[in-house]
């Protein structure tokens, strides 16, 4: 479950009302196929399907990258894939009942044209629900004995494996937008020039990803859809090498539904400068060494923390894998947090304070409308996040039901919002730390200012760690030194501890927008948090590489982009 | 400045070129000037070159790279796929360290590199020196480290073994140099994008089939090569074609399938839509007519592979046998399975009857008004290739080799085709003609068959019209294959499928059957050739690598043509596919 990050700024914004139309040749295309495989496979086949259901996802789109002036990658294609899922047995068992740890996966994505042409899309589908169906009844056949050979665990032994809900009939207009790859080939071109000024890195990259996703959804049950959103990111990145063998490298992000609000050129340049000063910089820092103590994560790198070590266990689907850790299967209702924190999960929220969010979506992939979630309520925890398979306590879903095309929906995160009732300024939380430094008689503190990804081991077996990679850490001094840069330091502990320890939060919530990948493939998401005080964390040192830098001199010459 | 550049490429440690003539050197010099991935490649080749610094000297040095555009764009039942437009620029480059005696290449460690990654693999698109260099820059430090883990890893690994077989790691080479001035083909996308969709609806009148498609790809572009001898080698490389494929299931639920391919090396001259049409039509025909067709049954005896199935048996088994790879050097005890040829020590033996001759001669552009597509100019090496008498009154004369020295071959014959693993390249044949000094009709040979096989005791005799190859199955389909070979003995190298299997009984009538194999089909078989036909028959196909060719299996491909007479094998082995079938779907296909 690894993050990819990026930065912003707040305030917010929801999806639009519903909108009617005659349906999308698409959309007629498949139900029609669907309808009557249902009918036949119904009358003919043995187990025969409760439910069919054909998602397409139509992605068009591309990627820009620039390094040094000059155009490294240019690809732009239009895609369709079209899963099918078919579920045998009943809603009380079907071939999706969870064993042991096994991810069932009847989906392999086949490809569809992009034209609306009837007997060619009907016959994939066709092929496709043939291959689907064989797999699910194969499937059904070694639960109905692997079930009888095993005890399940009293508080999922009831549950249904997929619940009720009503269908829904929506089709959302996805207008192109207006976008010239060429023109911003030549700005990447400009912007990652500059990274010349830099002559200690050893790579650099400036790209542009776009996105046009039309995602359409007919099932058995009668949902018809069709929506989709646009999505476009810029991201700079650079890495050189330590002397010690450490890779450093540092990413910026900006992420936007229009290309309209992609930042300015002269906010890009400045982030292309400031990314090559602070690599720059990092390399003659100081290496981290092993400590704990009190220190504040900005709004962004707060937002990873909270993506791993909560949003992940707040994922329903979670609760019915007895492999998992299952950290909060016995605290519904009961405090996760301190008191002063609410986390509320909104995939109906597009925009906070002038950015746009990448977990919008106006219906999951089972086709459940969009809902606005609160998962912890003053601290205390009140709902998961759901799709259409129930757990203990929350029979249905709230239209998290997630995948990338290919995968098979569960539960996932959207847009995670962190909300504090403790909030200070900026100067007030520096000084709070400053006072815990102190009280906890420690050397220092440290500012966690950019993190990426990282990893959580929620099952069981596995030690239950975290760890989220930071990319500029400072130590903090309560003596009125400069803050220290420091390098190839790993956030490490575990997660229920860390819960409890937030001292107080800022006032100034950021955005953070990456893409999450889990058990059912990569998704977009974010996380809207302020700075967190926390009185305790934990670091290693980053273990070192015995890889040298390159050899020779870097080639020297002039950039002309 | 053309001087400075002259200089800059000799005193960066760079061999200095072998040709004398000015007129080369001014033509070097002004490709220099000319064209920045050329200066790029041999600017950081020259620093390369002096690398020394981890204990180890750089002897050689050499880097490849493409620069190609790709249109491509496909269809199913008159609905397209989106097209595509690619441009990519891979580069290769390759550092020797140690000496031609022993050197880093030919290990399971060439290319291993456990250090942080900076380079992609690929140049920057656009035409910037900088950019270039530094890309190349970072490849060759790459290149460096890899090869100095690598030869002393490999030194390791031999230091308690005494190799049965001590051959040095490196041949020399002429240098040469080939610079071609960009010509490409005015190829109309929008036009193939239409001829693809309707191609596609060719499928539409055979409902049955259960699925097919259409495929147009056109690459064209510059093949770049420089080596520290002094090769510099910038040659056009450019590819067209055209696919079809076709899969269903037979009523027992054997799955059948076949496809073609038409490829041209001048995109501007791919065949016309008749030809075309008619290719997609003879897919959809014998896939409809395999799948109503009897499952054949075991047969042991004379087969007269036909027309081009004879030009595809000598593609796929000599095609890839006569170029021997040596096994790469391994840990004691942990061998790398890396399939071994089957000419290997067979050099002075009889390999084919001695009324046959194998000419490999990558020099012909065209046979008979009809352009060959194993024509080229210099090789991966930079080597030079020229006409080889492969095959001599049926003796193995000599092998299609690299500057990779294997025995019984004294050096390269410029048959570097296909990158391959462990810092080598993998031969491949150009242009094959099989020769037959005594030959009879066609009709001669059918008779023959038959008669031969009625001596046997069979009621019928076997000709096989098509083999799948390059194959057009997916990769479970050459699982099985090399499954079933493994279990009839044919060491685990799965055999070409058979597609066109006729049984022809002695009062002419013939039956078409599916769902036989060849049960291990290898370089043995040729040895019992009784007799050959006397018309020429010509296939071409793109190679790249992959067992049996797999259809889309490798991003690099060679064109290869075979010119053969239809042949008669004196006793094959076919058994019926031993696989599983698949039940058919329960729900018939849309109407």
């Amino acid at each position: 479950m690894v993050l990819i990050a990026a930065a912003g700024l707040q305030s917010g914004s929801h999806a639009s009302g519903l909108q009617q139309g005659p349906a999308p040749a698409l959309v007629s295309i498949l139900a029609e196929e669907l309808d009557r495989n249902f009918r036949i496979l119904g009358e003919k086949a043995e187990p025969k399907p409760y439910y069919i259901c054909y998602r397409a996802a139509e992605i068009e789109g591309g990627t820009l990258a620039a390094a040094l002036g000059s155009v490294a990658q240019r690809d732009i294609s239009r895609r369709r894939n079209l899963d099918v899922t078919v579920r045998v047995g009943t809603p009380k068992m079907d071939n999706f009942h969870l064993l042991k740890g096994e991810r069932p996966r009847f989906t392999a994505s086949a490809a569809l044209p992009v034209e609306d042409v009837r007997p060619a899309i009907a016959r994939i589908a066709w092929r496709e629900t043939d291959r689907a169906w064989r797999a699910a009844a194969q499937r059904l056949m070694q639960l109905e004995s692997a079930v009888k050979m095993r005890t399940e665990s009293p508080e999922t032994a009831d549950l249904p494996d997929f619940s009720d809900e009503p269908p829904s009939v929506s089709f959302l207009e996805v207008p192109p937008q207006k976008f010239s790859p060429d023109e911003w080939a030549a700005k990447l071109r400009k912007w990652s020039a500059i990274f010349a000024e830099f002559p200690l890195l050893v790579s650099s990259s400036i790209t542009l990803q776009w996105q046009r996703e039309i995602r359409t959804l007919v099932s058995s049950e009668g949902a018809r859809l069709q929506h989709g959103r646009h999505f476009y990111r810029i991201m700079i990145s650079a890495a050189a090498k330590g002397y010690d063998g450490n890779d450093l490298t540092l990413f910026e992000s900006f992420d936007a539904d229009d290309a309209a609000r992609l930042p300015r050129d002269a906010a890009v340049e400045q982030a292309v400068r400031k990314v090559g000063a602070q690599l720059t910089a990092l390399l003659r820092a100081k290496p981290a060494e092993p400590w704990v103590g009190p220190a504040i994560l900005s709004g962004p790198a707060a937002g990873v923390f909270f993506h791993e070590i909560f949003g992940h266990r707040i994922e329903g689907h979670r609760l019915r894998d007895e492999t998992e850790g299952q950290t909060f299967a016995n605290s519904v209702g009961k405090p996760v947090l301190p008191e002063f924190l609410t986390v509320v999960s909104d995939p109906t929220l597009r925009r906070t304070a002038g950015v746009d969010l990448n977990g919008w979506y106006a219906f999951d992939d089972e086709g459940v409308p969009a809902q606005r979630v609160t998962v912890v309520e003053n601290g205390i925890l009140r709902n998961f996040l759901m799709s259409r398979l129930p757990v203990p306590g929350f029979p249905r879903s709230n239209g998290h039901g997630r995948a990338q095309p290919g995968f098979e929906p569960l539960s996932r995160q959207s847009n995670l919002v962190v909300e504090s009732a403790k909030r200070v300024s900026r100067a007030e939380l520096r000084r709070l730390l400053e006072a815990e430094i102190r009280r906890q008689n420690k050397p220092y503190g440290l500012f966690f200012e950019r993190v990426t990804g990282g990893f959580t081991r929620t099952r069981r077996g596995g030690l239950q760690a975290f760890t989220v990679i930071p990319l500029l850490v400072y130590r903090v001094y309560a003596d009125g030194r400069p803050d220290e840069l420091i390098r190839g330091a790993d956030i490490v502990g575990t997660p229920l501890a860390s819960f409890s320890k937030i001292l107080a939060t800022g006032d100034e919530p950021e955005v953070f927008n990456g893409y999450c990948g889990a058990e059912s493939g990569n998704v977009p998401v974010s996380v809207v948090a302020p700075a967190l005080l926390v009185a305790e964390i934990e670091i290693q040192r980053q273990p070192e590489s015995k890889d040298i830098p390159p050899i020779l001199p870097r080639p020297q010459g002039e950039v002309r982009p | 400045m053309k001087r400075i550049l002259l200089l800059l490429f000799l005193t960066a440690g760079m061999a200095a070129p072998q040709m004398q003539d000015a007129a080369v050197q001014a033509k070097i010099q002004a490709a220099f000037a000319s064209d920045p991935i050329l200066r790029a490649m041999a600017e950081e080749l020259g620093r390369a070159r002096q690398l020394r610094s981890l204990g180890e000297a750089v002897y050689f040095g050499e880097v490849s790279a493409d620069d190609a555009e790709s249109f491509s764009v496909s269809a199913t039942l008159g609905a397209l796929f989106a097209p595509q437009r690619a441009s990519l620029r891979p580069v290769r480059p390759l550092l020797r360290v140690g000496a031609p005696n022993f050197d880093n290449t030919g290990s399971v460690f060439s290319d291993f590199f456990p250090g942080t990654r900076f380079d992609s693999g690929l140049l920057p698109l656009d035409n910037s020196l900088l950019a270039l260099r530094h890309a190349l820059w970072l490849a060759f430090d790459r290149a460096y480290k890899t090869a100095y883990g690598a030869l002393g890893r490999k030194a390791a690994a031999l230091r308690g073994v005494t190799q049965s077989e001590v051959l040095p790691d490196f041949w020399p080479a002429t240098p040469v140099v080939v610079l071609e001035t960009p010509a490409r083909a005015r190829v109309d996308d929008a036009a193939w994008t239409q001829r693809v969709r309707q191609l596609s609806a060719v499928f539409a009148a055979f409902p049955s089939i259960a699925s097919s498609g259409v495929e147009f790809q056109v690459s064209q572009g510059m093949s770049y090569y420089l080596n520290t001898d002094g090769s510099v080698v910038r040659v056009n490389d450019r590819i067209a074609y055209l696919r079809v494929r076709a899969v269903t299931q037979a009523p027992d639920g054997m799955v059948i399938y076949d496809g073609d391919s038409l490829e041209t090396v001048d995109p501007g001259r791919m065949p016309q839509e008749p030809e075309l049409r008619q290719a997609v039509e003879a897919v959809a025909k014998n896939v409809d007519a395999l799948a109503a067709a009897p499952m054949g049954q075991s047969y042991s005896g004379p087969v007269l592979l036909e027309g081009i199935a004879a030009a595809q048996a000598f593609g796929e088994v000599f095609g890839s046998n006569l170029g021997v790879t040596r096994r790469p050097v391994a840990e004691p005890g942990r061998q790398v399975p890396v399939p071994a040829s089957e000419l290997e020590g067979r050099l002075g033996l009889r390999v084919l009857p001695d009324w046959m001759d194998l000419i490999d001669d990558p020099g012909q552009r065209e046979f008979g008004g009809r352009p060959l597509l194993g024509f080229y100019l210099v090789d991966l090496d930079g080597v030079r290739p020229q006409r080889l008498a492969v095959v001599e009154k049926g003796v193995l004369k000599a092998l299609l080799t690299t500057r990779q020295p294997v025995k019984g071959m004294d050096g390269p014959n410029g048959r570097s085709r296909l990158p391959g693993a462990f810092g080598l390249k993998i031969p491949r044949i150009s242009n094959l003609f099989v020769q037959a000094a005594m030959t009879e009709s066609e009709a001669a040979l059918k008779k023959r068959l038959v008669d031969l096989a009625v001596q046997m005791g069979r009621e019928y005799g076997i000709v096989i019209r098509k083999l799948d190859f390059p194959s057009f199955g997916s990769i479970e389909d050459l699982r099985q294959s090399a499954a079933q070979a493994g279990r009839s003995g044919g060491a685990g190298r799965p055999a070409p499928t058979p597609i066109l299997v006729y049984r022809v009984y002695p009062d002419g009538r013939e039956e078409l059957v599916r769902g036989l194999r060849l049960r291990s089909f290898g370089t043995r078989q040729f040895r019992d050739i009784l007799a050959a036909g006397d018309r020429l028959h010509q296939f071409d196909y793109l190679d790249n690598g992959a067992p049996l060719a797999l259809t889309g299996a490798g991003n690099f491909v060679v064109g290869c043509s075979v010119v053969s007479p239809s042949l008669l094998f004196e006793e094959l082995d076919l058994e019926p596919a031993t696989a599983d079938l698949p039940k058919p779907p329960i729900v018939p296909p849309p109407q």
